[in-house]
């Protein structure tokens, strides 16, 4: 054992607090080293010259003192519990024992006592509150970072996913049926189709000149049905197997899902010929819940038959025109007369067009469909969504504002705890 | 019968009785006063925290539960004061060097401390007892309130380092390095044992 180990233990080899074995060596340095024996000596005179100190008398008036502090605060407590008495109108309640009720003390004053509290508080007891804050604001903040990007996420899955069928005929649309706003709320189950309500009406007012058995229609139709969950695709198959069986084509059809990546709404436009458009609604109307069908007719006879009048007039004149030609003079005249025929033979092709046209949309009827799985509808909106969504925003709202503030609150914080620890510690080098 | 006559007291006492509490101050005020005294060299300034110990001793007496003895109790709460008393002065207050310390018989005039010793120039005329208690006065505060605790309170190393909530070792390792301080303090003559010449004990470290 050398001097230093041995001296670090004197004081409590003088003070008896030294086991057996750490005492052995200890006494062993002792005999041979003269120093130490010195030390221990030095102390033990210094330890009982502090145990030999006398007690000093208290001072006068320090009892008197004392006592008075200890019965103004009995005397608070006391009239603090008969007033506690007071207001519950406890009638029995002794006011001369009120002080010994002792609940009655808790409640002197609980936010005062937090505040005495943490103005008593030293810096050293100021750090761990402050690392626990910042704790909690760097949660708050990584929480609002996974909560924000999850929202994100949810908004861009929420887009529109629609499925493209690869077989030909089929066309994207630029108007899917169903998306999802951020809240999963479907939009509009289908588009609402042009001219619904017109063609009814017309039968009475536009029938001058034509039979109604030669009347113009255009036929549209709209079914839209619930299937149960996990049957959109095999609906889908069936109601393009419905067209195909009613010599009909596909316009264009959309698929489009959910956030989940599941396919849970479909959407067609067909082309079916007009006579086939009740049965096709019909079998399309079986292959679920009909949740709506309409259909409409709209009258174009009068366009039909204003264009076919048209057209026979054209038609003369171009062969009056032709006439004419043949009895031309000059080159000039003939000329003159060519291009006569020439501008309405293009206005006789234009009109057939047309009427070609309505032909065909006369011939073949619009149908479109719509199906969606059950559920994937959101049921209608309580007084109580609102008051969620708003409070959902709003939260939204402070996590992202907790995580763009987060950074810049703990360096400042950073900033505040060094600046505080140095003032600390120069203020204790210079005591 | 004086334990359970204490306990009776303590019991009336945390009730608000003052009457009963005031029989408890008189058996503990003086201890309570002279330790406040030794770790506050300063009259006044003991006073003072000696009526806050009693005062808040009486408040918290409801928590009291008695696992040590009311006078450990009474003895933490005081070094809990003393040692709160010392920060706050810290943070605000700075001393003249001129101020006298104001001891029980005389005043002298305040020491800077500093390692070579000085102490010894103003007290070299003094009892042993004064000066250790002189060189007491200039050991910081941590090592001084177990010296005090320890040596002029007799509280066994268990007592103080559940008091001040530190380890046996902290305890024992303070109360050393607080007793050397003491010890390099001291002039010379006033524990030189006769064998040993000042200028050879000067050199030891």
């Amino acid at each position: 054992m050398n001097c230093r180990d041995a001296e670090n233990t004197l004081s409590a080899y003088l003070d008896g607090q030294l086991s057996e074995v750490e005492r052995k060596p200890l006494e062993e340095h002792l005999e041979q080293c003269e120093n130490c024996r010195r030390a221990l000596e030095e102390l033990t005179l210094i330890r009982d010259a502090l145990r030999s100190l006398p007690e000093v008398e208290m001072p006068e008036g320090l009892h008197g003192r004392i006592m008075a502090a200890v019965r103004a605060h009995a005397r608070e407590i006391k009239q603090d519990a008969s007033e506690c008495a007071g207001e519950a109108g406890n009638l029995r309640f002794d006011a001369s024992k009120a002080g010994t009720d002792s609940p009655s003390r808790q409640k002197v004053g609980f936010f005062r006592r937090i505040v005495n509290r943490m103005s008593n508080m030293s810096a050293r007891q100021w750090i761990p509150l402050t690392a626990a804050a910042m704790v909690l604001v760097m949660l708050l903040s990584v929480s609002g970072t996974l909560f924000l990007t999850e929202g994100g996420f949810g908004l861009n899955r929420a887009a529109k996913m629609t499925e493209q069928p690869g077989s030909p005929g089929f066309a994207a649309s630029p108007e899917t049926p169903s998306g999802y706003d951020g809240f999963g709320g479907l939009k509009a189950a289908a588009p609402p189709l042009a001219d619904e309500a017109e063609g009814v009406g017309m039968l009475t007012s536009g029938s001058r000149t034509v039979a109604v058995a030669e009347r113009k229609f255009i036929k549209r139709a709209q079914v839209a049905v619930e299937v149960s969950r996990g049957k959109i695709r095999e609906t889908a198959e069936q109601a393009e197997g419905i067209v195909a069986t009613n010599f009909g084509y596909i316009e264009q059809s959309s698929m489009s899902g959910n956030a989940d990546k599941e396919m849970t709404s479909y959407y067609m436009v067909a082309r079916v010929p007009s006579e086939s458009v009740d049965k096709t609604v019909d079998e399309l109307s079986a292959l679920g819940r009909v949740t709506k069908r309409d259909s409409s007719i709209q009258d174009i006879t009068d366009q039909y038959v204003d264009l076919d009048a048209r057209l026979r007039n054209k038609i003369n004149q171009e062969n009056r025109l032709l006439e004419i030609m043949g009895e031309a003079k000059t080159v000039g005249e003939l000329l003159q007369v060519e291009g006569e025929i020439s501008r309405v033979r293009g206005e006789i092709e234009s009109m057939q067009a047309q009427l070609n046209n309505n032909d065909k949309l006369t011939s073949l009827a619009s149908v479109s469909f719509s199906a969606t799985e059950e559920g994937s509808n959101p049921k209608p909106p309580s007084p109580w969504s609102d008051v969620w969504r708003v409070f959902v925003q709003a939260w939204r709202n402070l996590l992202l504002f907790a995580a763009q503030v987060a950074p810049s609150l703990i360096v400042l914080a950073a900033l505040f705890l060094g600046g505080a620890w140095l003032v600390r510690r120069r203020a204790r080098k210079t005591v | 019968m004086a334990l359970l006559d204490e306990q009776v007291l303590i019991e009336k006492a945390s009730e608000g009785d003052a009457d009963a509490f005031e029989i408890l101050v008189e058996r503990y005020e003086k201890g309570v006063y002279n330790l406040a005294y030794r770790l506050i060299p300063d009259r006044d300034d003991a006073m003072d925290i000696t009526q806050e110990v009693f005062l808040k001793a009486f408040q918290a007496l409801p928590k009291f539960r008695g696992d040590s003895r009311f006078s450990t109790w009474l003895h933490r709460v005081c070094v809990n004061a003393c040692l709160d008393f010392l920060r706050r002065k810290q943070r605000t207050q700075t001393y003249s060097l001129d101020e006298p310390i104001n001891l029980k018989e005389s005043s002298v005039v305040r020491e800077v401390r500093d390692d070579s010793g000085s102490v010894e120039d103003v007290i070299e005329t003094k009892s042993l007892t004064e000066t250790v208690l002189m060189a007491l006065n200039s050991v910081d505060e941590a090592h001084r309130t177990v010296i005090v605790l320890s040596d002029i309170r007799g509280y066994s190393y268990q007592e103080i380092a559940d008091m001040l909530g530190i380890s046996i070792g902290t305890v024992k390792s303070r109360l050393h390095r607080g007793r050397m301080t003491i010890r390099k303090l001291l002039p010379a003559e006033q524990i030189a044992s006769p064998v040993v010449k000042s200028d050879e004990r000067r050199d030891r470290r």
